[in-house]
């Protein structure tokens, strides 16, 4: 069992192919690391996994199989700023629900209190928005996450509350992770293996 | 003794909320806040997102939204910053780099947003001593904001804001989402910007950037002025930081213990 990317090949129009045949792998439960410089490729890599963009050609497998066509997508993306990832005009409950109903539990872990969920994006901060984003990813069947400069918003202390909280939960279900930063003592702290852009380049 | 350049008293900011059936409602969101910048410094100010430090920004340059009330103190050079006086520094002597990227126009070349305010008979040529001075290499200039990266983007910023003859700078949150080395050059820029005597207010998140630029550091929390601590305390484990929420945020970075310890008021 694992998240497989196989001989990814993508090219952005009109500029020279950003990968020719990138592999990776990613086992549940595991925390996986990506490093580069600014606009090296990170993010389009996180988006080609988690299907927000599609590979001119290879393979991406999850757990064996392709990724289904229709249905809630098993690698799931939690973005850098949550103010663009939700519906400004929804309050909170229906951001939750157009994922799935999330259990109370689930609420507790990820840390989102109860009179939250009537308020609209607006009226929280994005450490509390961003517990939404992470709640909203955790859908039953979700397998792997791509956090993509999920904190880097975030004051030092809500950075390390977040990322306590995650790491329980997806050690717990598990979820494999790659984790997306610019900053390296933070994929230090988190990650169990690390890999660098150039080396999925070359 | 001089007088610093820019001097904060007792400033207030406040927004007006509906509170339904008619009536308003006063919502204090920075309360009371006193600081100077000396000439040539380079002052941070540290906290997290909505703490009131981008708000602190915004009420020196006069560009708080309508619904916000001002209060206080606020002196450039010895003289009260008025609306008239701002007009006429704004832009000149007073920079602003902006927070988000989104405050580039997604639809004009990035050449053409440099090249705005400057004058048109010189302008291609300042544009083009301003990309180089950025590292940003001359064909950059016709590409839109969309087809640049995060710290393409940053460099931009500083070269649509920065002008010859500037004496205070303001940056709110010049180095998010960039890796080490392009923040590292960032932050540099600002740094010869004072070494040549522009005093330089940093409004960050990023306890290592404030700490590598600046020798105070002011730590803000939920629109108050909690401390101003000395950049050089913020090292070992943070014993020597006077106030708890500067020792929490320091101990919290995951470098150090990636603490989760420290929450909500500490004023």
């Amino acid at each position: 069992m694992a998240l497989t990317a196989m001989n990814l090949a993508f090219t952005h129009p009109g500029r020279e192919p950003l990968y020719r045949a990138a592999n990776l792998r990613i086992e549940p439960g595991k925390v996986v690391g990506l490093t580069g410089p600014s606009g090296s490729g990170k993010s389009t890599l996180g988006a080609l996994i988690a299907g927000d963009l599609h590979p001119r050609s290879g393979e991406i497998r999850v757990d064996g199989l392709p990724r289904p066509r229709r249905g809630p997508r098993p690698v799931q993306l939690v973005h850098q700023h949550p103010e663009h990832a939700v519906n400004p005009r929804w309050r909170m409950r229906a951001v939750l629900e157009e994922s799935h109903r999330v259990t109370p539990e689930t609420l507790q872990k990820v840390g989102i209190r109860h009179e939250w969920l009537d308020r609209r994006p607006e009226e929280l901060s994005g450490g509390e928005l961003q517990r939404f984003c992470i709640a909203r990813a955790l859908h039953p069947d979700t397998r792997y996450i791509v956090a993509d400069e999920m904190t880097t918003m975030f004051d030092s202390i809500t950075q390390a509350r977040i990322w306590h909280m995650f790491l329980d939960i997806v050690r717990e279900r598990p979820i494999g992770l790659l984790v997306i930063s610019h900053e390296q003592s933070l994929l230090d702290r988190v990650c169990e293996e690390q890999i660098t852009v150039d080396s999925l380049r070359s | 003794m001089t007088h610093p350049l820019l001097s904060l008293e007792d400033l207030c900011v406040g927004f007006t909320r509906y509170a339904g059936l008619g009536r308003e409602r006063p919502v204090p969101v920075v309360a009371f806040l006193s600081l100077d910048l000396a000439r040539g410094e380079i002052l941070s100010v540290v906290g997290a997102s909505g703490s009131g430090k981008s708000l602190l920004a915004q009420a020196v340059l006069g560009i708080l939204p309508g619904n916000a009330t001002v209060t206080g103190g606020i002196r450039y050079d010895g003289e009260t910053l008025d609306k008239r006086r701002l007009r006429m520094v704004r832009g000149t002597e007073i920079s602003y780099i902006p927070q988000s990227v989104n405050n580039l126009d997604p639809l004009m070349t990035v050449g053409r947003q440099v090249r705005i305010g400057l004058d048109p008979e010189t302008a291609h040529d300042r544009q083009r001593a301003l990309f180089s001075r950025y590292g940003l290499a001359d064909e950059v200039a016709n590409r839109y904001p969309f087809q640049l990266s995060g710290g393409m983007l940053r460099r931009v910023l500083f070269a649509t804001s920065v002008r010859d003859g500037v004496r205070l700078v303001i940056a709110d949150e010049p180095t998010p989402g960039l890796h080490a080395d392009a923040a590292a050059e960032i932050l540099n820029h600002l740094a010869e910007l004072a070494a040549h005597g522009a005093s330089v207010l940093l409004i960050t998140h990023d306890i290592r950037a404030a700490t590598s630029i600046s020798k105070r550091i002011a730590v803000m929390d939920a629109g108050r002025l909690l401390t101003v601590e000395d950049a050089a305390d913020f090292s070992g484990d943070g014993n020597r930081l006077r106030h708890p929420f500067a020792r929490a945020l320091w101990r919290a970075l995951p470098q150090n213990r990636f603490a989760t310890e420290g929450h909500g008021a500490w004023h």
